[in-house]
């Protein structure tokens, strides 16, 4: 097959043109970065003299000649959605120049392989995608431009009405989710930390459902000066108003960052009041401690944070009161993810915590290097038989013993539900754990068949109806 | 510490997988249920070969291996295990995808591990580190609280002593003492330059430890990446393998079900071949056995065929004969048919033309009976129209004749009175002549005949004597001329005779006193309710009063008269219950009311005549009954007592408003007088006088005109004489003038 004279359709996914023909036997157009060959380089190599050759020796019809014309003045006169041939559109999108102004690009062209393609180049890196879940790749694109240009901002920088503005009006309708790594510090010298102001940016986005946030920063160097991986009295006050007005925000994260208890207050209340769907909830290394956690709660109400389904606590410095104080709030949310790693609140906060998670629908319990003690046996077995919505528990580096594994042991074959169990670092030999192993790999095995039982019975039921 | 945690994070995005290789023995649960099938049954034939027992035990035994057996036939029949029924449901390819997922979900797994292995060590070392950096800082902590408390006590001690110095005013005393407070100072200077130390030191540690942790970092990061590069490509490596694997079995089935199919048809076909033949075979002897059945057939066939050809011959001929014949009579048949045919579609044409016709017809008729109906409600409208307009000329027709019948009534009047006028005059002037003539006859007679004169005998007598002369009555006259009768009349005869009870016969008086108390009872109708009640709480007798009083006020009895015509009309109703116990006989009573009816039949033919007889059978029978009893009470059936009452309004009635027509109808004939006897009265005058007296008087006139003449002449000459006198002397005087 020869597709030199037809532009091959970037629709078509490389499966698909694989499963239909033999990439050696056909000839492709060779133009810069839309070989189906390029992604398998030795087939490129072996492939590719053919093709040049072709190229070579071949006059360009008077349509690429063209299309060449509009790709050179497209700066000028932007053609795209004026040409009706889809053969057309797909030259332009694979010839066109990425580094043109964003602006005039985002305007004029949305099509996912140029934005792929853009990327590719910009970063020199294509990042997976989940299968099923794949996304606009113009999304992507923006969503690492606003991140490099967040990230790479000096303070004294920050013009909401020029430079943020501009950038805004061509990203903000394809920003869905935002991950800061870190924010340039305040230059040395002057009196307070303050980072750029978050509000304006937060304010504008009105789709952003994830945001991965944090204030440290990696290249200081020289400039490095107390507090700079913290937050100021001012940044936390401009986050908060930026993140009441973020009405979409699904998932928050902040890591990495000192938070005082009443920065935490005014997190609270800003996630409460304005993010009516927030689903997880994310402070992870923020040094909250009990006090925190303390103010924290005590903005929260009874209706507060009805929709959270994940909330993550890692290295918290939480302690048993913290634990206690943590379990009575979330009676009223519907949790099913909760994560307590590297906080020592020991063996009474883990019971405050099982006590809680009686009326909670979790799923997934971490409590890894809590610091728990062999006391929480009892509790713990009556967590295994009682409950039955977990599926997994991490209880590793805990100093449980021998004792806990005979008695998790005898108990273990009465729960069906539960899948994971992670005991390492908590004493018990491996052939325990491998036990323990086979256990929960029958209950994975029976809920699949089950499954699988159920579907095939739902099938004969639709053929029964049919 | 931090980066460690993000580098976990990332860890997590990492493909994950295990150094793989090393396969698990899959227990097959299945395979161990069969063994201990076989196993169960081993036993049982075990337990069966013992066969040396008694006899009762033999019994036993063969019982009990009829129940094994059936045991066993059990097992053999039943359906196979589950595990085993889902195993053999299963193709390989399905297989193949089980066995692949089990073993690479526990690569996965074992992958997973190993290198989650290096964060839970991580974490194990962050944790103990969050120990060991929280008990050496409570200890600094410690250490320097105590340290400074130390140098705090010191330095307390120290300050006292400046006080005491101050005191002190030798120099020497005071150098010394300073330099031991230079001393105590350099002691505390000394404990915070050691904790200085102590600090650096501590520092030092930390970086150092940094520095380790750092390095031990980097060595997990590496390892990490190691292991996790390591994972990867095993995993890739099992993937790839188990996709060959998949690929090859799916190859090997299908290779199988090639194999398989191919067999299968193969024997299939084999079997058609096999078949085929065999159907050839039995196909061929079935052909033969056929083939001389139908030769012995075909064979009878044609002797049969034979004769009955023969005979078919025969039959033939005639046939052909009798066709013949038929065929001629087809041909007449058809052609009266044909004839036939032809007149009855001329006839249907006329059929057509004349239906069209009726049809037309019919039409026509239609609108003219629409258009008779139009004329017969104009009709109907005008009939009623000239109806009403006739009825409002009869009306005014009637009011004419009324008119004219009471002009003509007036006329008549007026014309009686005049010829009672003309005929008083004429008849008064004749009288006159007749006078005059008698007497001129006897002057004639005594003067010229001298001759005694007698009267001669004339009937005079007037034939229409004049009627009295009434009194000047306007309003009788007025009354009679508009023909209606007087008023007066019938009162004036009712008082002609006054009547009195006593005068009144013994057997009305009798009925009357029974007829009294039963109108009383019965003729409660008649009576206004209201005093009924009044009536209540009086005697009998005084009701019985009042009430007949009223009932004879609203039968309009007034006179004595009136309850004799009461008694006339009840009593053909009564009878006498001494003599005629059993009461009024049936009979009778259909006789009266045939009577009844009859009579009332009669009134309605003729009033007027029958007004004079009327009477007549009433008293007939009532002198009959009256004959019956004399001296008994009458009695009377209360039934007919409305009959009668009824009766008795009815004659009333026809008394009072029917019997005054008659006194006109004799009043119309005013002149009774004829013209016949008018003119015989008239002639019989001229012929009154003699023929002798009247040539007599013919001759005297004649006479006597002859003296009339004389005297006549003599009368001339006498006048003539005078009047030639006269002229003598007017002429001797006009002489006498011209004499003179």
């Amino acid at each position: 097959m020869d597709f030199t004279y037809c532009e091959f359709p970037c629709t078509v996914s490389l499966d698909t043109f694989k499963a239909y023909f033999n990439p050696n036997d056909v000839k492709l157009p060779k133009i810069s970065g839309k070989s189906l060959l390029s992604s398998q380089p030795g087939l490129a190599d072996a492939a590719g003299s053919n093709n040049n050759e072709c190229q070579t020796n071949q006059v360009k019809s008077l349509r690429h000649l063209v299309l060449d014309a509009i790709v050179e003045n497209w700066s000028e006169v932007p053609l795209y959605e004026q040409l009706p041939r889809h053969e057309d559109r797909n030259y332009i999108l694979s010839q066109l120049d990425v580094e043109l102004p964003l602006e005039l690009l985002s305007a004029h062209i949305s099509d996912d392989y140029f934005w792929e393609r853009s990327f590719q180049q910009r970063w020199r890196s294509a990042t997976m995608q989940l299968r099923g879940r794949e996304r606009p790749w113009i999304n992507i694109y923006m969503e690492r431009h606003l991140q490099e240009f967040i990230e790479n901002m000096q303070t004294g920088d920050y013009e909401p009405e020029g430079n943020v503005q501009t950038t805004l009006d061509i990203c903000a309708a394809y920003i869905n989710q935002l991950e800061i790594n870190q924010l340039q510090p305040a230059p040395p010298g002057s009196d307070t930390n303050d980072h750029i102001p978050l509000d304006y940016l937060l304010a504008n986005l009105p789709d952003l459902q994830r945001l991965r946030l944090s204030y440290c920063t990696k290249t200081a160097g020289c400039n490095y000066q107390l507090g700079c991986n913290q937050l100021s009295s001012r940044d936390i006050a401009l986050l908060a108003k930026g993140l009441s007005q973020c009405h979409e925000l699904r998932s928050f994260c902040i890591h990495n960052t000192k938070l005082a208890p009443y920065q935490l207050r005014l997190f609270a209340h800003c996630l409460d009041k304005g993010c009516h769907h927030l689903n997880a909830l994310s402070l992870m290394h923020c040094a909250i401690g009990d006090a925190g956690i303390r103010s924290f709660m005590e903005n929260c109400t009874k209706e507060s944070f009805a929709t959270l389904t994940m909330l993550d606590l890692t290295n918290n410095r939480i302690t048993e009161e913290g634990a206690y104080i943590l379990s009575r709030t979330l009676q009223h949310v519907p949790l099913q993810h909760l994560v307590l790693r590297l906080n020592p609140i020991q063996s009474d906060g883990a019971a405050a915590i099982f006590n809680t998670l009686q009326v909670m629908p979790i799923k997934v319990l971490d409590l890894g290097s809590c610091s728990i003690t062999e006391s929480i046996t009892k509790l713990f077995m009556l967590l295994m038989c009682q409950h039955k919505t977990l599926l997994e528990i991490d209880l590793s580096n805990n100093c449980l013993g021998e004792d806990f594994g005979k008695h998790l042991l005898k108990v273990l074959g009465l729960n069906k539900i539960l899948e994971h169990l992670d005991l390492r670092n908590t004493g018990m030999s491996m052939d325990m754990r491998h036990k323990f192993k086979t256990f929960l790999l029958k209950n994975v095995e029976r809920k699949k068949h089950e499954a699988l039982k159920k579907m095939q019975r739902e099938k004969f039921m639709a053929m029964m109806q049919l | 510490m931090e980066d460690e945690e993000d580098f976990e994070l990332d860890s997590n995005a990492v493909d994950e997988g295990s150094d793989g290789g090393e396969e698990e023995e899959q227990i097959e649960l299945e395979a161990e249920a069969l063994d201990s099938w076989s196993s169960f049954h081993e036993r049982i034939d075990a337990l069966l070969e013992n066969e040396h027992c008694e006899k009762p035990v033999r019994k036993l035994d063969e019982r009990r291996k009829n129940t094994l057996e059936r045991v066993r036939e059990q097992f053999r029949t039943a359906p196979k295990s589950i595990a085993d029924r889902a195993r053999s449901q299963k193709n390989q390819i399905e297989q193949q995808l089980e066995l692949s997922s089990t073993r690479l979900g526990e690569l996965m797994r074992f992958g997973d591990e190993l290198v989650t292995n290096i964060r839970v060590a991580n974490e194990r070392r962050e944790l103990d580190r969050l120990a060991f950096e929280s008990s050496q800082q409570t200890k600094m902590a410690v250490n320097l609280h105590r340290e400074s408390m130390q140098t705090m006590a010191k330095f307390s001690n120290i300050k006292s002593r400046w006080t005491e110095l101050n005191e002190i005013n030798e120099p020497m005393a005071l150098w010394e003492q300073i330099e031991d407070q230079k001393k105590r100072i350099g002691e505390i200077m000394e404990s915070k330059d050691e904790m200085i130390a102590a600090c650096q030191r501590e520092i030092d540690r930390m970086n150092a430890k940094y520095e380790y942790d750092c390095e031990r970092q980097a060595a997990d990061l590496s390892c990490l990446v190691e292991r996790v590069d390591h994972q990867v490509e095993t995993l890739k490596d099992a993937y790839k393998q188990h996709l060959q694997m998949l690929r090859h079995t799916i190859e090997d089935e299908r290779q199988l079900f090639a194999i398989t199919s191919v067999e299968k048809w193969r024997s299939f076909f084999d079997a058609l071949n096999t078949n085929f033949e065999e159907k050839t075979d039995f196909l061929k002897t079935r052909e033969r056995f056929y083939a001389a059945q139908t030769h012995l057939i075909t064979e009878s066939q044609e002797e049969l065929t034979k004769s009955t050809r023969i005979r078919l011959e025969k039959e033939c001929e005639r046939l052909e004969l009798e066709l013949r014949r038929t065929r001629d009579n087809v041909l007449m048949n058809s052609e009266k048919l044909d004839y036939n045919y032809q007149v009855l579609q001329k006839r249907n044409d006329e059929n057509v033309i004349i239906n069209n016709q009726q049809k037309r017809r019919v039409a026509r008729l239609h609108e003219a009976v629409v258009r008779m109906r139009h004329k017969l409600v104009s009709i109907n409208q005008t009939g009623k129209q000239t109806i009403k307009r006739l009825s409002t000329d009869i009306y005014k027709l009637h009011a004419s004749i009324n008119d004219m019948e009471s002009k003509a009534h007036a006329t008549r009047l007026a014309n009686k009175e005049k010829f009672d006028r003309m005929w008083e005059m004429n008849y008064t002037e004749l009288m006159v002549l007749v006078n005059r003539v008698f007497e001129i006859d006897r002057i004639l007679h005594e003067q010229q005949l001298a001759i005694p004169w007698q009267k001669v005998e004339v009937d005079t007598t007037d034939i229409n004597p004049m009627p009295p002369r009434r009194h000047n009555n306007i309003m009788e006259q007025f009354r009679r001329r508009a023909g209606k009768p007087s008023k007066n009349r019938p009162i004036v005869k009712v008082k002609a005779h006054e009547p009195d009870v006593k005068e009144l016969p013994i057997e009305t008086v009798r009925l009357m006193h029974n007829l009294m108390r039963k109108l009383a009872d019965r003729g409660g109708f008649l009576i206004e309710e209201r005093l009924i009640k009044i009536l209540e709480p009086y005697s009998e007798e005084d009701q019985c009063l009042v009430r007949i009083d009223n009932i004879f006020a609203a039968l309009r009895i007034r006179r004595l008269r009136d309850v004799e015509q009461l008694t006339r009309i009840f009593m053909p109703f009564t009878y006498c219950p001494n003599c005629q116990p059993a009461g009024l006989s049936p009979q009778k009573c259909a006789e009266v009311f045939m009577h009844d009816r009859k009579h009332s039949r009669y009134l309605k033919l003729a009033d007027v005549e029958h007004h004079e007889h009327y009477a007549e059978p009433d008293s007939m029978i009532s002198i009959a009954d009256g004959r019956k009893c004399d001296k008994h009470y009458l009695v009377m059936e209360p039934a007919l007592i409305l009959h009668a009452l009824n009766k008795f309004t009815k004659e009333m009635h026809k008394r009072l408003y029917l019997t005054p027509v008659d006194p006109h109808v004799h009043e119309i004939n005013y002149i009774q007088v004829t013209d016949e006897t008018i003119r015989t009265f008239w002639r019989k005058f001229s012929a009154c006088f003699p023929q002798s007296k009247r040539r007599l008087w013919k001759i005297l006139e004649h006479g006597l005109n002859h003296y009339v003449d004389v005297l006549k002449l003599r009368q001339e000459y006498d006048a003539e004489v005078e009047r030639l006198r006269l002229q003598n002397v007017e002429l001797g005087h006009l002489l006498q003038k011209y004499l003179v």
